[in-house]
């Protein structure tokens, strides 16, 4: 338990960083990575990875519409068809954060793939 | 297994980031959504000062932003004035400049991908000439050395696209997801033509040749003829004008009738478009110095049309709105002058069939002569897509634009061809004018879109109708001409000492409101598309009132009375029966003629008169599929109700019998109380409420169903998507007191608290009260920019 919350936090605060550089889609490339390097097994690769995007794709919009009271947010509610702002944050995580979960796993399974291939 | 599910990976990561096209648009959600680059950092997280520098100022800009978001520029020099100006509207309405420019450069579909209507109106625009438009302008204002006004503007406003990082882009750059691309002189001429297509791209001549084959020559000359009495125009009668005009005869070889019938696109537009200024002596008001107003209509948008601005150097210190886009200020006032502009609805376009000399479409016959037909290869850059090369065929009288079985047209256009190195410095020099007379002589040589440019400094007013005419023979351009008769043309233009000008008029005051500019007496023909209650509104309440204050004038601006109505409706209820909708006939009877908003009798008198004019000219149905028609204009069929109420017009084609007026008169109430009968609400904002829609139509990004008092005839004039974008009052005195307002705000980013901060007080009929602010450190500041010249 104690190991995926580091795990979560680390990875989050990785992509955090990254996202400052390099394009959205690293959140996918280092999820991936965290799959197939780090990750002991496939479920953990989905759930460590889909909460350290979730984190970084919700907390962080969350932190803006804190500042700007969730102005933006609804703004954006309402180019996608009158969503709530404060939805709008969570789904933000949430998609991103399935995608992220969806990368650690093929991660993870890729890993797998590889040590039967060395076992057999 | 695992395969299988990183090319899920895969394609939804593809997808997120836009690189599957789908049938319809669909934003890339990645990018879109993206925490650290995305829509999130457009949040309005406090304005924070920014010091920035540039090698192109001659001097430190300092620009104060006050409560409204209003920028104050303190420059030591025009040209940084103008800097500061292009850096400012870049900085609040890059996209809109951007789309405004690319509307009439046939560059839509660059950015906007598989949209068959934005690629339909860029080959509308090629097809039209604009580049060969905005090429011609180009050589033309560079002629000028001395006032380069677009260039510091366009380097102003690159100053602001150089500072940007993706993150930083405008919130639809990154829904479309497109890059700004910098700015040029070119694409600031674009939204000159954009104004120019908008205001003066106006014609009637394919509906004149239509209805005069519909309804026989007789019957359109009467319903659609100059021949009228004109009641207020905008410069009185009485007005002399410099040397006589040689008055031209009417030739009848001119024209070339016939039906037009519809094709892909309709090069004439119809706009609902208009606008009111007026203002009185100083023996007219209460302080004893003249009052300005102005409120143009014009199509309300999100970002507004308008962006406020105050620009201050050593020899000028001006206040008021420009078009994002073009240098210096259409409506504006300074220390010495208010001025303002309605637009001038003369027919500066005409349409020329063609004649070729064989299939081949290779030649055409001008005179005794034949051309050469000039294709130009015009490319429309298509995004996801391959380029679109069309052939746009050049002839003498312009480019054809229209094409049908039995013939071509060519597009025979002013602005096309008619411009002065002057013309793009003429809205600068506005706010540099120290008298009426300096205002005069600055705003000469200016060509299109032709206003109605009103000033009033301390002791003068006056109005002067601006623009380049065509001195044209009597009857011209009513219809489509004869391409092959090269006698259809016109060289001469009306100059400027006959222009119509009225400065200290004896009654007091002057005014407009897009009506004729003349009264008979006139001695060049015009025709085009002219309003008239409006401007005998204005009249009647400044002819019969005294010492009038800039209150008086904020109440003019929202007055919601109806000539219309009042000429209307005791002929309409003199027809009606005793026993018929009794209820409603009430309604009527006590009505005061007044668009407020919740009169239910404003929305009955509406639905009965378009029902009325709809029953009128049933002569109209069979045909209306097939070719452009209009109806007659609101005085014309006054008139015919008034004086002709056994008129063959009111005959209905489907019956046996043969109707009068008032036949017509009583069905169309029936009718109209039926629809009454089916409405919920039947209160006039609920039945026809306002939107403001975002410049791109993205969705969310308007506000809709605002209730709101006012109609297109009223001086409040607004109509569903069009109304008073900018409303403006200045009375002079020692101190200016000047007050305005718009449908919107500063800022053009959604996310911010200035996007539609002064809509409500729009809404509620209030205004802002401006302070000229010669301190900077006077102001109440809500953001500092300062710009300093870099060694």
């Amino acid at each position: 338990m104690k190991r995926s919350i580091i795990q979560i936090v680390v990875l989050a605060l990785v992509i955090f960083l990254a996202q400052f550089v390099l394009p959205w889609y690293a959140l996918v490339i280092l999820t991936f990575m965290y799959g197939l390097l780090l990750a002991d097994n496939w479920r953990r690769a989905f759930f460590v990875s889909f909460l350290a995007v979730f984190l970084v794709w919700a907390l962080y919009p969350l932190a803006i519409s804190m500042q700007d009271g969730f102005r933006l947010a609804g703004v954006i509610g309402d180019v996608f068809g009158g969503l709530p702002g404060g939805l709008i944050v969570g789904v933000n995580g949430l998609v991103f954060g399935l995608l992220g979960g969806l990368a650690g796993l093929s991660g993870s399974l890729f890993k797998s793939l590889r040590s039967v291939d060395m076992g057999s | 297994m695992p395969v299988l599910l990183s090319l899920l990976t895969l394609a939804a990561t593809l997808f997120l980031n836009g690189n599957i096209s789908l049938e319809s648009y669909f934003p890339p959600l990645g990018k879109v959504l993206n925490p650290h680059g995305g829509f999130w950092q457009n949040a309005e997280r406090g304005l924070s000062d920014l010091q920035l520098e540039s090698s192109l100022v001659q001097g430190d800009i300092t620009i104060v932003y006050d409560e409204r978001y209003v920028p104050h520029v303190y420059a030591q020099s025009m040209e940084d004035a103008l800097f500061a100006q292009g850096y400012l509207e870049a900085q609040n309405r890059l996209f809109q400049m951007d789309m405004m420019s690319r509307s009439v450069s046939g560059n839509l579909s660059e950015v906007i991908a598989g949209n068959a209507v934005v690629f339909q109106k860029d080959v509308e625009s090629v097809r039209k000439g604009h580049r060969s438009t905005a090429a011609f302008l180009m050589q033309e204002f560079k002629k000028d050395k001395t006032k380069q006004y677009l260039k510091y503007y366009t380097e102003g406003v690159n100053h602001y696209i150089a500072g940007l990082a993706p993150k930083d882009y405008p919130i639809e750059y990154k829904l479309m997801d497109f890059t700004p691309s910098p700015w040029t002189e070119e694409k600031s001429i674009y939204v000159l033509i954009t104004m120019a297509d908008m205001l003066a791209g106006r014609a009637d001549d394919f509906e004149n040749n239509n209805l005069r084959e519909v309804l026989g020559p007789e019957l359109h000359a009467f319903l659609y003829g100059e021949n009228f009495q004109v009641k207020a125009p905008v410069i009185p009668e009485g007005t002399v004008y410099g040397a006589a005009a040689e008055k031209d005869s009417y030739d009848s070889t001119m024209h070339s009738y016939g039906k037009i019938y519809k094709s892909e696109f309709s090069p004439n537009r119809i706009f609902g478009a208009g606008s009111n200024n007026w203002a009185v002596a100083g023996e007219k008001s209460k302080s004893g110095m003249p009052i300005l107003a102005n409120d143009p209509h014009l199509g309300l948008s999100l970002p507004s049309i308008w962006y406020e601005i105050e620009l201050h150097t050593p020899e000028m210190h001006a206040h008021g709105v420009s078009v994002p886009g073009l240098a210096g200020c259409m409506i504006g006032f300074n220390e010495n002058i208010a001025w303002g502009m309605t637009n001038v609805g003369h027919d500066i376009k005409d349409f020329y069939k063609i004649k070729y000399t064989d299939a081949s479409k290779s030649n055409y016959v001008y005179g005794e002569t034949e051309r050469a037909i000039e294709i130009k290869d015009e490319t429309i850059k298509r995004r996801g897509a391959a380029d679109h090369v069309e052939k746009v065929a050049y002839t003498a009288w312009g480019p054809i634009v229209h094409g049908q079985e039995t013939g071509d047209y060519a597009m025979h256009w002013v602005r096309s061809y008619r411009a002065t190195a002057h013309e793009p410095s003429v809205y600068v020099d506005c706010m540099r004018s120290k008298s009426y007379d300096e205002f005069v002589a600055y705003s000469s040589g200016y060509v299109s879109p032709a206003q109605n440019f009103i000033c009033v400094d301390r002791s003068n007013i006056g109005i002067r109708v601006n623009g380049a005419f065509p001195a044209k023979k009597k009857g011209d351009g009513k219809f489509v001409k004869d391409g092959s008769n090269p006698e259809a043309g016109y060289d001469k233009f009306i100059p400027i000492d006959q222009l119509p000008h009225s400065k200290n008029p004896e009654r007091g005051f002057v005014s407009s409101a897009n009506q004729r500019s003349t009264a008979a007496d006139y001695p060049y023909y015009y025709n085009g598309i002219f309003a008239t209650y409006r401007g005998e509104r204005i009249n009647s309440l400044l002819a019969d009132g005294e010492s009038f204050t800039p209150e008086d004038f904020k109440k003019f601006q929202l007055d919601d009375y109806s000539i219309k109505a009042h000429d209307f409706l005791p002929l309409f209820l003199a027809a009606v029966e005793e026993n018929d909708n009794s209820a409603y006939k009430n309604l009527l009877q006590a009505w005061d003629f007044r668009y407020t908003k919740d009169s239910e009798a404003a929305t009955l008198f509406y639905r009965w008169y378009t029902e009325y004019k709809r029953m009128i000219f049933d002569e109209f149905i069979p045909h209306r599929d097939e070719v452009y028609l209009k109806y007659p204009f609101d005085w014309k069929i006054y008139e015919l109700t008034r004086d002709y109420p056994e008129h063959k017009i009111y005959d209905k084609l489907e019956t046996d019998q043969v109707e009068t007026r008032d036949d017509i008169i009583r069905e169309s109430f029936v009718k109209a109380c039926e629809t009454m009968d089916n409405m919920t609400d039947k209160r006039w904002s609920q039945y026809r409420p306002l939107h403001i829609d975002h410049v791109a139509k993205i969705s969310g990004l308007g506000r809709g169903n605002i209730a709101v008092g006012g109609a297109g005839e009223a001086l409040n004039a607004t109509r569903t998507r069009f109304g008073p974008s900018w409303r403006m009052v200045v009375g002079m005195g020692d101190k200016i007191e000047a007050y305005g307002v718009y449908p919107g705000g500063q800022s053009g980013n959604p996310a911010s608290k200035y996007y539609t901060d002064m809509l409500q007080h729009w809404i509620d009929g209030k205004y802002y009260k401006i302070e000229m602010q010669p301190k900077a450190e006077e102001l109440t500041a809500s953001r500092t920019l300062t710009i300093q010249k870099k060694s």
